[in-house]
């Protein structure tokens, strides 16, 4: 039996197949297609609707339509006199960071236009009372102007307390246009904080009807070419959820894509014995980073995608524009930097044979760590007198060596890199030493080992594949949901029933939704916890629940987080329950024992601490379980090429991942 | 001189100023602090120059470099030991209005001061005649809150338990300023550590020469976007409405000279200062003129002391944009400062019309309010602020309801607000018809309406832009005006720029920020954008 994963990449459709029994992993290559689901088809043409156990599709669908302006087109309902909340935002410049010196700046636009967002008399105070009612005729006279839509957003004031002018309407309307899609706030995410609540819920409604269109095409391709299996979709929360939600439910399908990369690095945390991780996934353009604490993933619920706040729970990612493709160049102040301009694949690095921008890439190659013949195991043939002369022409402007200006390009970079991990670790409360670099995507394995070091990291997790880290966890994750309820209520108010209530009906919502995907109740996992604050505080932090101890656990985790705590009264916010459907877990297949000098492939010279050295070269598919390898060497398999300093060292483990002990840093 | 070090060395000291920002938004209680970023940290070397300073709010640019020198002018620099946390916010010793409370510590190595690390954060309150300390009416300092001339809060790592319990008593939220001042000391900590490191990985003398060509490196690229401004001497002038005591127009003047690479912004032409609380001290001024440069030159390049080398600025004593002791100046930061920036940009339009902007809305419109909450029968306080029109730009529109130039808070989400006070907010949208027409149009300003459910509550305004419209550039017509007034019974009850004001159960208080300036002539607008005007419902007025 297989299970299937499926990437859509810009150039590239993607399938991964994992044979359960054998453990092997096959990935076919397609050329995407402007119809995205054709080259899916086209992709699994030759793998029978029996083989099939699980079909788990990642899609960046949704994000593509949020970044490049090509959702639907979208109406919204609002309180009257708050139409323009989805514009004003948080009346700060910078989406999401700040950007106080440009005069440049754009606001995202709006995602439904503002003659298409439209108010009705109502309102609902902040203790759920109606204190107007509904002007139903006005909703009804409204539906002549829907008539041009493909989806509307319901959003008003206070509707995660009280969300019954919101029914009510969606009531309305849906009789009327029964086939408009309709989004309501208080279903969406029933979150207080109208922004951010409207926001995401626009967002869900404006790539609600493309993915829906999407996923019932390749629904219908897939039977009609016999595979009748049911489609999987990967999350931004790390989890996966059954097509027939994803399509009510749009928005938590948003920056999945960076998310499997965590949950694959996760995966080999674990095969290899390793909990606590940074993953480092550096591709052509940019490199991700993420943290994960005890082989569990660090979630945020403060995520944006293309500017819009998407107040869904996300795997907390920090990305960072230094890829292989990075562009090296001077700035008019005389200073080397490297991004987050890329060459992308076209042209593509010099080296590539078709441009001349100095890149990453191109640094790599002029040192030596690249083959200077071909990539992909001799498939792409690559041009190393171009990158020197690419290099050597950022040389000349600061005066410096074609290999200096190489180690120069490369020492950026990789400082780019160490300060967005310092990012997800010290700036968040952890030391960086004491967690393991899971490095993958094409160049991770090449720069590891360097930031590794400079950052005190002591090893580092090279897993077997690093060019499909990503797939494998699609392949991997477990089925998830979040569900969330905001109650403002202070914590030494409530009684543990009213608590319970509440938990027991996000709880049931959450078994049904799993029930309805196919989950049996003996692989269902819930989790409770909840958002608390100090009153008076405008930031919660989420506690995991426990029957009794949940102020004692608030005032340490507040401690820990904020570094200190008090007796001041504390606040209930946000109640919150995932959902964890548990699908079985993969094995990979072993590897063989076998001599190291099976694997050695020849020499050449490459730099290290300041000079060439005659460095051996080994080829990753000939290792065996329990080699070892001492740094200096360089070990290249089809998509990526890792680079082993001297004074570090690389165990193999059965599975053929590597395993890097990292030395102290030498001395320049 | 090693360019790949020099890039390293500078991600490196950005990294320490931004980490303490982290730390101090973190370990804060206030609200102002975790979710407005009302605060800034930097590093400056042992000769009281910025190193490097995070991104935080353009107010704050620039000026700690005035607390750093007080703080070594008042004790000498043989006694600042190990551990000291020198604390001040007296506008007249280093400071710029009194809620900015700053942190100063050495960063001690082998015995020696190398560097000094400080921050400053808005503290919500700081005593005087009103709460948030921010009155529109006090015409002395001393009624604007508590003084803190340079101090040890710490003693060689030691808390002076006095001087902590003078500032608490003084305040009428002494938990949250306890709170906040700990996370301003936790913040200067983090700093010292992660310089340390520095040194350790470099060593001290690496570490110096290449703060030196950091400086070099941000001159070197300042002094080439100033030598593409053509040489010669521009002029502008714009006004203040009042000072909230006397009611006339305040001018504020500037004569900017570009010869090469170098500027010069001279204010010499500006009015006295004033008796009411619109005195921008020197340090605000500069904040406001370094806004400017970085703006028109590259936000990119490195904010530190070298960034700023080739502007000189004069501005005179006893002026509104260098006050002399006792004028009140809590309004400098938030108002005049806007102005300084409309006047900067007004005279620089004539010699590099592409690099600025029309007129923003050009005030902070701050509202508070305050009373008894009829539920819990306690005292309620409540400060906000209101973005405006930003203005339009050579080749494009300006943006709709956004905080503007010096400022960048947040606001208080509705849902917040009504649970926590006895008001309904009945209307938060963008004002129609206020951004400044042109062949690009400036953004429009935001309209607030505020209904009191309890019996009595006291409300201020400290805004402008009600009197005087900001101004379009390039036959750009000007935004329109801000305005507010009290709904009682149908009646009108109308609020000048900064008043304050009683109101009653059922009155609705209606806030409108004031619109941008358009750039360009109407005429010359395109069809595509008029169209979407109108569809907009943003601009129906067509001339």
């Amino acid at each position: 039996m297989y299970r299937v994963g499926v990437d859509i990449g810009g150039s590239f459709t993607d399938i991964f197949i994992f044979d359960e029994e054998t453990g092997e992993i096959f990935v076919k290559k397609t050329p995407s297609t402007k119809m995205p689901e054709e080259a899916v088809i086209k992709g699994l043409k030759g793998i029978g609707d029996k083989e099939i156990k699980f079909f788990i599709h990642g899609t960046t669908i949704g994000t593509n339509a949020v970044l490049e302006h090509k959702g639907a087109k979208i109406g919204m309902v609002t309180t009257s006199g708050f139409k323009d909340i989805i514009e004003i935002g948080r009346q700060s410049r910078g989406w999401p960071k700040p950007e106080v010196y440009n005069f440049t700046i754009e606001r995202p636009e709006p995602l439904a236009e503002r003659h298409l967002r439209f108010e009705v008399s109502e309102r609902v105070n902040y203790k759920g009372e109606v204190i107007k009612k509904l002007k139903e005729e006005e909703v009804k006279n409204l539906t002549e102007d829907f008539k041009e839509l493909e989806s509307l957003a319901i959003c008003y004031l206070f509707s995660y307390i009280n969300p019954i002018h919101e029914k009510k309407t969606k009531e309305i309307i849906s009789k009327r246009l029964p086939d408009l899609l309709v989004s309501t706030s208080s279903e969406v995410l029933p979150e207080y904080r109208e922004y951010e609540r409207f926001s995401t819920t626009l967002l869900n409604a404006y790539i609600q009807p493309v993915i829906a269109k999407y996923l019932k095409n390749l629904k219908l391709k897939m039977e009609n070419n016999g595979i009748h299996k049911k489609i999987y979709i990967m999350q931004s929360n790390g989890g996966i959820m059954t097509e027939g939600v994803a399509r009510e439910k749009s928005v938590f399908t948003l920056l999945s894509g960076p998310a499997a990369g965590v949950i694959g690095a996760n995966f080999f945390g674990k095969l290899t014995g390793y909990g606590n991780l940074i993953s480092f996934d550096m591709g052509g353009t940019s490199t991700d980073v993420s943290l994960i604490e005890k082989n569990r993933p660090r979630l945020t619920s403060e995520g944006y995608v293309g500017g819009y706040p998407a107040r869904i729970p996300m795997i907390e990612i920090n990305t960072v524009g230094a890829g292989g493709g990075s562009i090296a160049w001077v700035d008019r102040g005389g200073a080397l930097r490297v991004g987050p301009e890329s060459a992308g694949a076209d042209p593509g690095p010099a080296c590539y044979g078709k441009g001349s921008y100095p890149t990453v890439t191109d640094a790599n190659l002029v040192l030596g760590y690249l083959n200077p013949e071909y990539l992909l195991s001799g498939k792409m043939k690559i041009y190393k007198d171009r990158a020197e002369r690419a290099v050597s022409e950022i040389g000349k402007r600061l005066n410096m060596d074609v290999v200096k200006a190489a180690y120069g390009i490369l020492e950026v970079a990789n400082s780019n890199i160490i300060r967005a991990i310092k990012v997800i670790s010290t700036e968040k409360g952890y030391d960086p030493r004491a967690f393991s670099l899971v490095c993958f995507g094409g160049a991770g394995p090449l720069h590891a080992g360097k930031i590794a070091k400079e950052m005190g990291i002591p090893t580092v997790i090279i897993p077997i594949y690093p060019g499909i880290t990503s797939a494998i966890g699609l392949l991997v994750a477990d089925m998830r949901h979040d569900f969330s309820l905001t109650r403002i209520e202070r914590l030494d108010y409530v009684d543990i029933e009213f608590m319970e209530s509440i938990w027991e009906g996000l709880e049931r919502e959450a078994i049904k939704t799993l029930k309805e995907e196919g989950v049996s109740e003996e692989d269902i996992l819930l989790n409770r916890s909840i958002d608390m604050r100090y009153q008076g505080q405008s930031f919660e932090i989420n506690v995991k629940a426990s029957k009794d101890g949940l102020e004692e656990d608030f005032k340490e985790e507040h401690e820990k987080v904020y570094g200190y705590s008090s007796n001041d009264p504390i606040e209930m916010v946000n109640f919150r329950v995932s959902a964890i459907g548990k699908i079985k877990e993969i094995r990979i297949r072993e590897i063989g024992e076998g001599d190291i000098e099976d694997a050695l492939a020849g020499k050449r010279v490459a730099f290290f601490e300041g000079s060439f050295f005659e460095t051996p070269v080994y080829r990753r598919e000939k290792l065996s379980r329990g080699n070892i390898i001492t740094g200096p060497a360089i070990i290249e398999q089809y998509d990526s090429t890792t680079v082993l300093n001297p004074g570090d060292k690389i165990r193999v483990d059965k599975y053929g991942n590597m395993i890097m002990e990292v030395g102290r840093k030498w001395i320049q | 001189m090693d360019p790949i070090t020099l890039e390293v060395m500078k991600n490196s000291l950005i990294g320490i100023s931004e980490e303490m920002g982290v730390t101090l938004k973190r370990a804060s209680y206030s609200p102002n602090i975790k979710e407005r970023n009302d605060f800034s940290c930097a590093i400056f070397d042992i000769d009281c120059r910025m190193v490097s300073q995070a991104e935080h709010l353009p107010v704050h640019l620039g000026s700690m470099i005035f607390s750093v020198k007080q703080a070594l002018e008042d004790f000498g620099i043989d006694n600042i030991e190990e551990g000291d946390q020198i604390i001040l916010n007296d506008p007249y010793k280093g400071g710029t209005h009194l809620p900015d409370i700053t942190l100063i510590s050495p960063i001690y190595y082998k015995g020696n001061i190398v560097a000094f690390s400080a921050n400053r954060a808005h503290h919500a309150d700081v005593g005087g005649i009103s709460p948030g300390s921010m009155s529109g009416n006090a015409t002395e300092i001393i009624q604007e809150g508590l003084r803190i001339p340079p101090v040890k809060l710490y003693e060689r790592g030691t808390p002076n338990d006095g001087i902590l319990k003078l500032i608490l008593a003084n305040t009428r939220t002494p938990k949250e300023r306890a709170g906040d001042l700990r996370a301003q000391v936790a913040a200067n900590l983090i700093a010292g550590r992660r310089f340390i490191e520095l040194i350790n990985k470099y060593g001290l003398d690496t570490v110096i020469e290449y703060i030196e060509e950091l400086m070099n490196y941000s001159e070197r690229r300042t002094r080439l976007e100033i030598e593409e401004i053509p040489d010669g001497q521009y002029e502008f002038s714009d006004y203040m409405e009042g000072d909230g005591i006397e009611d006339r127009v305040f001018k504020i003047h500037v004569n900017v000279t570009v010869k090469g690479k170098d500027m010069k912004f001279d204010f010499s032409e500006t009015d006295k200062q004033a008796k009411g609380p619109i005195n921008a001290v020197l340090p605000v001024t500069i904040s406001a003129a370094y806004y400017v440069l970085r703006c028109i030159t590259d936000p990119t390049i490195p904010p530190n002391s070298g960034h700023y080398r080739p502007l000189k600025i004069n501005a005179p004593k006893g002026t509104l944009v260098n006050p002399d002791f006792p004028a009140p100046v809590a309004g400098g930061n938030v108002e005049t400062s806007q102005r300084i920036v409309d006047v900067l940009l007004g005279a620089l339009a004539k010699a590099v019309p592409e690099r600025v902007i029309a007129a923003c809305n050009g005030s902070m419109t701050n509202i508070a309010m305050g009373g008894i909450h009829p539920e819990t029968n306690e005292g309620f306080a409540y400060y906000e602020t209101l973005g405006g029109g930003f203005g339009a730009r050579y080749n494009k529109d300006g943006i709709d309801g956004i905080h503007c130039h010096m400022t960048n808070t947040q606001n208080t989400p509705i849902e917040a607000l009504e649970e926590k006070f006895p008001i309904r907010i009945e209307r938060y949208a963008l004002r129609e018809n206020t951004g400044g027409l042109g062949k690009y149009r400036g953004g429009c300003g935001i309209e607030r309406r505020i209904k009191l459910l309890a019996n009595e509550m006291k409300v201020s305004i400290l805004a402008e832009r009600h009197v005087l419209s900001p101004y379009g550039l390039k036959g750009g017509m000007e935004g329109t005006c801000g305005e507010s007034y009290i709904l009682r019974k149908g009646k009108k009850i109308k609020l000048r720029s900064k008043d304050a004001k009683t109101m009653k159960k059922g009155d609705t208080w209606v806030i409108g920020s004031p619109g941008a300036g358009g750039y360009g002539d109407p005429k010359e607008r395109n069809r595509e954008l008029i169209t979407k005007d109108l569809k907009s419902g943003l601009l129906i007025k067509i001339c």
